[in-house]
């Protein structure tokens, strides 16, 4: 950008000073007088009225006009002549002054040539030192960008090990606190289950609670509903025994006995001393509910046989009185 | 005022406690009855080619009721013929009043052989009680009956059946044909043994059912005669001069308990050791000592001795010693077989002029008459000892009848025509 505001400012200096020189000699070529000349001469032989205007000092007299005309005519040839000639002359002469003042600009110039060859070699030189501390510079900068780039490179690399192990650390962290995590997950998990057996536990506690507190609440209100029923039973209990005492009793045991009796088919494995204790239980209207042996010297075939024979007595026989009805029955089985 | 409380309580729950327990009924029964048991026999499906190659289940009918423990139902009163579990309705029993069901079915297996599967129900109970899978070849199907009703006579009575064992006794013929027979226990099947022109006497059971001793006459004299009933192989035991009679085997089988006669005919027992062949002498008596049977230890010898004036039971250790009399009811008491379990002595006793069959309590020295006969001999327990079986009289000829042991079952085996002697019932086979 400095080089050619430099250049265009050398040239326009070196324009001025050329208008400076015109200016300096212009006066010295400038015609004075201004004659009146025949018509025909053009405008364009100005100049050359100068020089006729030298020629014009010549007394022009009247004798012989053809000698005259011809004198004319010979003059304005050789007036012509002359002015061709001094035309040529002062062409020359302009010429060479032309030249000369070129030579004069010239050598007038030439220090200013230099001066500008000069300017323009300083300039030259300062651009190219410029351009050199350019080319250093950039080739400075150059290296140091080279420098910086291998620097960057380094330092990528650099970073790029960083961050490989950074991020295998990363990595390894990770996976530690996966584990950590996962081991953490473990416990919590662990920690909940057994939070949750706890609470299972605790429920079921407080479930086992409740069901004894119910068991014993249920347990108070039988009882009290068998000290109620004893109270009551007080007066069964009086008909009861009043049955018993009239025999009753007596004959309802003798019809079952008669009746399961009938039914007992005892195996020959029976043995003499055989005690066979069974509970059975009896619904009213006689039916067997259910049969269980209690105790019994016998084997499986006699169990079996003292068991049928309750079973098959069912319905066992009514009572001749109601209060004589209980609902457990226990047959001794022991043949005489 | 709390104690007070507690007491209180305690008081009404020991009235409570009183009370509920007088709040049942208490029931002795101390008698029963001798009914059989009611069991349906259901004849046995049949899986195979043909005709059902045999009906076991009539096999294990006959042998059950035949006992007289058992009542079977004619099939043509049942409801229905199941043969397989799922198609019993024990209802449908308890309405015909069967106590047990017994079904079965019999399919064809390659190679001839059959599977007879059969299952037991309780239908009172309502549970399946037996349930069995046989293998046999067809010429077998009489002996799985037996079998299967050993199974269904142990289940139900406790003890175990004697289906499966054998009788051996003696025939004869007017023209004079003798033959001991060996018979399934039901009197089938019968196999001759021996056969002779001359009277065969006293058959008796090696304990392990392979062999038999006999008196057979030859020669003018008797002999004593052991043999094989499998392989046949017959052997010479003794055949001294004079008599060689009622052969024993001890329970080891090691040695044999005789009765010979010296030379002025004077007969007494001794032992002659099968292995040694040596002879022991165990009584000495002038009077006829006789009939000997082993104790169940084979330390002590139950004979038959006139001694006393009648024939009456004694005992004497068989390494010899003084002999103790056993039986003291009645003039006539012999021929004395142990009970398996060692507890009874069965006897021909003189019952007011009958011969009869009586158990001889060892415990109470008390007698038990158990037949009916009028000339009734050679008792033989079975090897469960609930039967016995003996030489009853038909007419003219000797006949097999058992009789329970509480002298409540009385049968008569199937009757060959012959005349038949000296049943003796065999130990249970080793092996079923």
């Amino acid at each position: 950008m400095q080089g050619p505001s430099k250049l265009a400012w050398s040239f326009s200096a070196s324009l001025h000073a050329g208008l400076v020189v015109l200016m300096f000699f212009g006066p010295s070529l400038r015609p004075t007088p201004r004659q009146e000349l025949p018509t025909g001469i053009t405008m364009e032989a100005t100049v050359i009225d100068a020089a006729t205007l030298k020629l014009a000092k010549i007394p022009v007299t009247e004798p012989n006009m053809q000698k005259m005309i011809d004198e004319r005519r010979e003059i304005d040839r050789r007036e012509q002549a002359a002015r061709d000639k001094a035309e040529q002359e002062l062409a020359e002469m302009q010429r060479q002054r032309k030249q000369a003042d070129e030579q004069a600009a010239l050598e007038q110039a030439r220090p200013e040539k230099e001066k500008l060859a000069q300017e323009q070699a300083r300039r030259e030189e300062k651009q190219r030192q410029e351009q050199l501390a350019e080319q250093q510079r950039s080739k400075a900068l150059a290296e140091q960008k080279a420098a910086e780039n291998k620097a960057a490179e380094q330092k990528a690399q650099r970073e790029e090990q960083r961050r490989q192990q950074a991020l295998a650390e990363k990595k390894a962290a990770e996976a530690k606190a996966a584990k950590e995590k996962a081991e953490l997950e473990e416990q919590q998990r662990l920690a909940k289950i057994a939070e949750k057996k706890a609470a299972e536990r605790k429920k079921k506690e407080a479930a086992t609670r409740a069901r004894k507190a119910a068991l014993e609440k249920k347990l108070r209100e039988e009882q009290a509903a068998r000290e109620r029923e004893l109270l009551a039973a007080m007066g069964v209990e009086e008909k009861r025994s009043n049955a018993v005492n009239s025999g009753l009793l007596a004959q309802y045991q003798a019809e079952i006995i008669a009746k399961v009796t009938r039914n007992w088919i005892r195996p020959p494995s029976a043995r003499e001393e055989l005690v066979c204790i069974v509970r059975a239980a009896q619904i009213p209207g006689g039916e067997v509910v259910s049969v269980t042996v209690m105790e019994c010297n016998g084997d499986d075939a006699v169990e079996r046989s003292i068991e049928t024979a309750v079973r098959k007595s069912s319905p066992l026989p009514e009572p001749p009185d109601p209060t004589l009805f209980e609902r457990e029955i226990i047959f001794t089985f022991s043949p005489k | 005022m709390y104690r007070a409380s507690c007491k209180g309580v305690l008081a009404l729950f020991l009235a409570l406690t009183a009370w509920t327990a007088s709040a049942q009924l208490e029931i002795v029964i101390d008698s029963f009855v001798v009914d059989p048991l009611p069991v349906a026999i259901v004849p046995f499906g049949w899986e195979g080619p043909g005709p059902r190659p045999y009906d076991v289940a009539q096999v294990i009918d006959d042998d059950l009721t035949g006992t007289g423990r058992f009542r079977s139902i004619a099939r043509a009163d049942m409801l229905e013929q199941p043969t397989a579990g799922h198609e019993v309705d024990l209802a449908d029993w308890r309405a015909l009043q069967m106590d047990f069901v017994v079904i079965g079915k019999i399919s064809a297996l390659p190679g001839d052989n059959y599977r007879v599967s059969f299952q037991t129900f309780d239908t009172v109970r309502q549970e399946q009680i037996l349930a069995f899978d046989l293998t046999s070849p067809p010429s077998r199907l009489r002996g799985v009956g037996h079998y299967i009703a050993d199974l269904v006579y142990q289940k139900l009575l406790g003890i175990r059946g004697v289906f499966s064992t054998r009788i051996a006794y003696i025939t004869s013929t007017e023209n004079r044909t003798f033959e001991l027979i060996v018979a399934d226990a039901d009197g089938e099947n019968p196999r001759v043994i021996v056969r002779s022109a001359e009277p065969i006497m006293s058959p008796a059971w090696s304990p392990d059912g392979q062999e038999l001793a006999y008196v057979v006459f030859e020669d003018g004299g008797s002999a004593i005669y052991t043999k094989n009933i499998y392989s046949g192989q017959r052997r010479r035991l003794s055949a001294r001069a004079g008599v060689n009679g009622a052969p024993a085997w001890s329970p080891d089988g090691r040695r044999m308990a005789l009765t010979l006669s010296d030379r002025v005919g004077n007969l007494d027992i001794y032992i002659h050791d099968l292995m040694t062949g040596k002879l022991t002498r165990v009584t000495k008596h002038s009077a006829i000592d006789t009939e000997p049977a082993w104790s169940r230890n084979g330390e002590m010898l139950y004979f038959n001795s006139d001694r006393s004036g009648g024939p009456q039971i004694y005992e004497v250790a068989a390494k010899g010693g003084k002999p103790v009399r056993l039986t003291f009811e009645g003039n006539y008491n012999a021929r004395p077989r142990l009970s398996p379990d060692g507890r009874t002595l069965a006897v021909v006793h003189n019952d007011q002029g009958n011969y009869r069959i009586g158990l001889l309590d060892l415990m109470t020295g008390g007698l038990r008459v158990v037949s009916d006969g009028r000339l009734d001999e050679s008792p033989s327990f079975a090897p469960n000892g609930q039967i016995l079986i003996y030489a009853g009289t038909r007419g003219r000829l000797g006949s097999l009848e058992t009789v329970s042991t509480d002298g409540l079952v009385k049968q008569q085996l199937s009757s060959t025509g012959l005349d038949v002697r000296e049943p003796v019932w065999s130990p249970f086979p080793s092996d079923p």
